[in-house]
């Protein structure tokens, strides 16, 4: 172990002075190869620098002089390192006798330990046992409460089936009702707008007929004649206003000949007794032929 | 029209065996049949004789010279027999027809100074510019006639009166079968 | 008490239904006919004021008079008017509309100098009480049928669209016989209601095919006059004339072109068969337009000018064909329907086309729709020959047999109206309706 450390020391202390070999290395190195242009290089010579034989006579006396002080501070080393391994020997020899009667305490004190545990453990084991006992019968209780519970429940859905039943019933009942009127009315319907329908064709074939039987149909009218009049008439089929609604002539003649016709044609034909009567009636003239 | 002509040639053949056989009114004698030499080649040069005088120019009563005939009854058979009538809508010679107009042909043929105009008419049915055309076609049926058996171009000229100058002024068929009828007219 | 419930529910919704029923809104009606009768007019007397005591002429009874042979009106008897006003303001409608008359015509004649009158007139929609027309004219009393006829053509326009013809002209043939070799024939032109005729020709021989030119001032003709048939375009108004063509053979059948330059006609030339030609009046240039060994003849235009009609033998008997009015184009044949159809002349507008048609061996004015080969009958004849259309397509006229004579009849294009023409004494044939007249 003590050669290991001063091993160490050793490396520490080379690794120190090749440091700063390569620091110096470095440092003088560095301002020589700057005065070397490269060439082509464009130098700007801002500094020129001058050499002298008495600097460098200098510079070799100092450099002597360092080497000197480098031996004796490594000699000093040395010295310092050999003190310092003796002084370590005797720290570890301490520290072995310390150990050792820290070891004879340490079992002594893991023999009592034991003791108490085995006592702790015993004292532990009947505390659980009577845990044990009291969930048991706090789990039966709670078994006794859950069952009675169920058998509640049980109970009462029994009872809301039982009133979704008689209600479902009760509305399929009455949907089948419902539906037998609804019928029933949807038929009623039926035959009112049948004969509603019939009717009002009645009436419109009456209006056409009478219509037709005043118009004086010029000669200038194109079988593809189609004119729309909104004819306004009061409840006594007298005929109050008539517009063109559209039609695809312009001929004067027979717009005019279409409008008298309605006009001369009042009082149009009422409606049949149950159809109720319309004040609006649109009528499009177009010659079937 | 095809059917036209065929009819002529029929026709024709027909007088031609009519003539042969000497049967009918036909006198018979020196014919002058086949040859057709056509006396008065430069006669009456143009053929745009229609523009005539404006003179009244009766329809029936043509009048003409007498002849000195080789054939003794043709002068009489002439005189009698100026009209060719035809059925409806036909412009086809009846054979009755051949005869007669065989002594016409036959006397025009030797009196190269003679020329007739034919007049065709039409009965009154049928629209008035289509039956100048019917009556037209009963002219140049006669013409055509009269030309093969040897009657020269020059000596004959056609009109048609269509249905505008009747000879017989009823509506029955009666006066329509008078009205269908191509008339020879001497000059 | 719950069924109680459902059945007053029930009832709510029939009630609430019942509203809802007629959900077809307003009433729908459709008129697809009407009736084709005359429209009921009322012609009053015009009122005169003057310095004799009667107008030197009835206005009213000759604007009558056109109203009613038109067929589309029906004119009240004067005697049945309850009023007669001769100005507005007398003028009550509703004693019109009690007897159901749905337009009235009133007016006045002043006398402004000896032979110098101003007629005023109105026309009113009874139905509407509402004034249709309003003029006033000057006029003399020479021009008093003309006024007249111009004053039916405007009522005529405003109530049926189409212009009326009253103020048109007629022209045709007669021919008078006083032995069977003394005949005149006469080219004849009168007003449409055939007063007025004035002969234009007049000749011991045949007279044929009269054909007005378009702007109604010319006419074309075929004349025997010179023994062959001729063609002559006389001017009416000078009595000047012109022969166009007097080519060995037959000369016939002229009709003007629609612009009025060029004459379709019948020529047959020297080898005596009938084929169309077309002769430019301008330089004389005849062109062939029909080559067939058939009688071709009886040209009509087209009414674009495109095309002409003719009748031909060419399959047998005579039908309607048709033809590009160029030389060298194919003939198409038109009527198929019975085995002879002649004389066929172009509706104005072009659509339909009037001719002689035969059926049971009776000649009769027919219309042919060539589109779809629809024939209408019009006319009731025995032989009716030579239709010619007004120019506003509206009437036909047309010769007929009366009693042996030819007489002029004319029938409206729908077949509803017939009517007699009034003619000049003799055999009355080939008629032919002028275009419109030219101021």
């Amino acid at each position: 172990m003590a050669s290991r450390r001063t091993d160490q020391h050793l490396a520490f202390a080379l690794s120190i002075f090749g440091h700063a070999a390569i620091v110096a290395a470095l440092t003088f190195s560095i301002p020589l190869g700057r005065t070397r242009p490269s060439a082509g290089e464009i130098v700007v010579p801002i500094e020129t620098v001058m050499i002298n034989e008495a600097a460098i006579e200098a510079e070799i006396a100092r450099m002597e002089a360092a080497e000197e002080a480098e031996r004796i501070r490594q000699a000093e080393e040395a010295e310092r390192v050999r003190q310092q391994q003796e002084a370590e020997q005797r720290e570890l020899e301490r520290i072995r006798l310390e150990r050792e009667a820290a070891e004879q305490a340490a079992e002594l004190e893991r023999q009592r330990v034991e003791v108490e545990a085995a006592a702790e453990r015993e004292r532990l084991l009947i505390l659980e046992r009577e845990r044990e006992e009291a969930q048991r019968l706090a789990e039966q209780e709670r078994l006794e409460r859950e069952r009675l519970q169920a058998e509640r429940i049980a109970a009462e859905q029994a009872a809301e089936e039982a009133r979704l039943r008689r209600e479902a019933e009760e509305r399929a009942r009455r949907e089948a009702v419902e539906a037998e009127i609804a019928r029933a009315i949807a038929a009623e319907q039926e035959a009112r707008a049948a004969r509603d329908a019939g009717l009002r064709d009645q009436w419109a074939r009456a209006i056409s007929d009478r219509v037709a039987l005043y118009w004086i149909r010029p000669p200038n009218v194109s079988s593809e004649l189609e004119c729309v009049l909104i004819v306004t008439q009061l409840p006594n089929g007298d005929v109050v206003n008539v517009t063109v609604d559209q039609c695809n002539t312009n001929d004067g003649n027979i717009i005019r000949s279409i409008e008298n016709a309605v006009l001369n044609a009042s009082p149009l034909p009422q409606p049949p007794r149950g159809v109720a009567f319309e004040r609006v009636v649109r009528i499009t003239f177009r010659p079937d032929d | 029209m095809m059917n036209a002509n065929k009819l002529l040639a029929v026709a024709a053949a027909a007088i031609l065996v009519a003539a042969c056989s000497g049967s009918g009114t036909v006198p018979s004698g020196g014919s002058s049949d086949g040859g057709g030499v056509a006396p008065g080649g430069g006669g009456a040069g143009g053929g745009g004789s229609g523009a005539a005088t404006s003179g009244i120019g009766g329809g029936g009563g043509a009048q003409f010279i007498g002849f000195d005939g080789e054939q003794p009854g043709d002068a009489e058979v002439i005189r009698n027999n100026l009209v060719i009538y035809f059925e409806f809508d036909s412009s086809e010679i009846l054979s009755e027809f051949n005869g007669m107009l065989a002594t016409h042909a036959r006397y025009m043929a030797v009196s190269p100074d003679v020329t007739v105009r034919l007049e065709g008419h039409a009965d009154e049915r049928g629209s008035r510019e289509y039956n100048i055309g019917l009556g037209e076609r009963r002219a140049q049926a006669v013409r055509q006639i009269l030309m093969l058996q040897g009657v020269s171009t020059a000596q004959l000229s056609t009109v048609s009166y269509g249905e505008e100058r009747p000879a017989a002024f009823g509506s029955d068929e009666q006066s329509y079968s008078q009205n269908r009828r191509v008339e020879l007219v001497y000059r | 008490m719950q069924s109680t419930w459902l059945r007053l529910r029930a009832l709510i919704v029939v009630f609430a239904l019942t509203p809802a029923a007629p959900a077809l809104a307003q009433l729908e009606v459709t008129v697809s006919r009407g009736v084709e009768r005359p429209v009921p007019t009322a012609i009053v007397p015009f009122g005169w004021q003057g310095n004799a005591d009667d107008a030197p002429f009835d206005v009213a009874a000759l604007v009558e008079q056109d109203l009613g042979n038109s067929g589309y009106f029906d004119p009240m008897a004067r005697r049945d008017m309850v009023s007669r006003p001769t100005r507005a303001s007398d003028l009550n409608f509703q004693d019109w509309r009690i007897v159901d008359v749905d337009i009235v015509l009133i007016g006045q004649m002043t006398q402004d100098a000896a032979d110098r009158y101003t007629i005023s007139f109105q026309l009113f929609d009874v139905t509407r009480a509402e004034q249709l027309l309003g003029f006033r004219v000057s006029t003399t009393s020479a021009e008093m049928r003309s006024t007249s006829h111009q004053i039916a053509d405007m009522i005529y326009e405003e109530m049926t669209g189409i212009p009326g013809i009253f103020s048109t002209r007629i022209a045709y043939i007669t021919e008078e016989r006083f032995s069977p070799d003394e005949r005149v024939f006469r080219l004849i032109v009168a007003d449409a209601d055939g007063f007025n005729a004035r002969t234009v020709a007049e000749s011991s021989q045949p007279l044929m095919s009269p054909a007005f030119s378009p702007d109604g001032r010319q006419i074309a003709y075929v004349s025997f006059e010179e023994q062959q048939s001729a063609i002559y375009v006389q001017t009416l108004r000078t009595g000047s004339r012109q022969r166009v063509s007097a080519r060995v053979g037959i000369n016939g059948a002229p009709v003007f072109s629609p612009d009025g330059r060029r004459l379709a006609l019948t020529l047959s030339l020297n080898d005596g068969n009938l084929d169309v030609y077309t002769l430019d009046l301008s330089n004389q240039v005849l062109r062939r337009i029909t080559q067939n060994s058939a009688i071709d003849t009886e040209a009509s235009w087209s009414a674009d000018g495109e095309f002409i009609y003719f009748t031909s033998d060419r399959a047998g008997s005579p039908q309607i064909y048709r033809v590009e009015a160029e030389p060298g184009n194919r003939a198409q044949r038109v009527t198929f329907e019975g085995t002879y159809n002649t004389r066929v002349r172009v509706s104005p507008d072009g659509g339909t086309l009037a001719l002689v048609h035969r059926n049971q061996s009776r000649d009769r004015i027919a219309l042919l729709n060539p589109e779809n080969g629809f024939l209408n009958i019009l006319s009731q004849g025995q032989l009716d020959e030579s239709p010619s259309f007004a120019p506003n397509g509206a009437m036909i006229i047309y010769a007929t047999r009366d009693q042996g004579q030819g007489v002029l009849a004319a029938v409206s294009t729908d077949g509803r109206v017939h009517q007699r023409i009034a003619s000049v004494a003799g055999d009355v044939r080939e008629p032919v309706w002028s275009p419109y007249a030219r101021p």
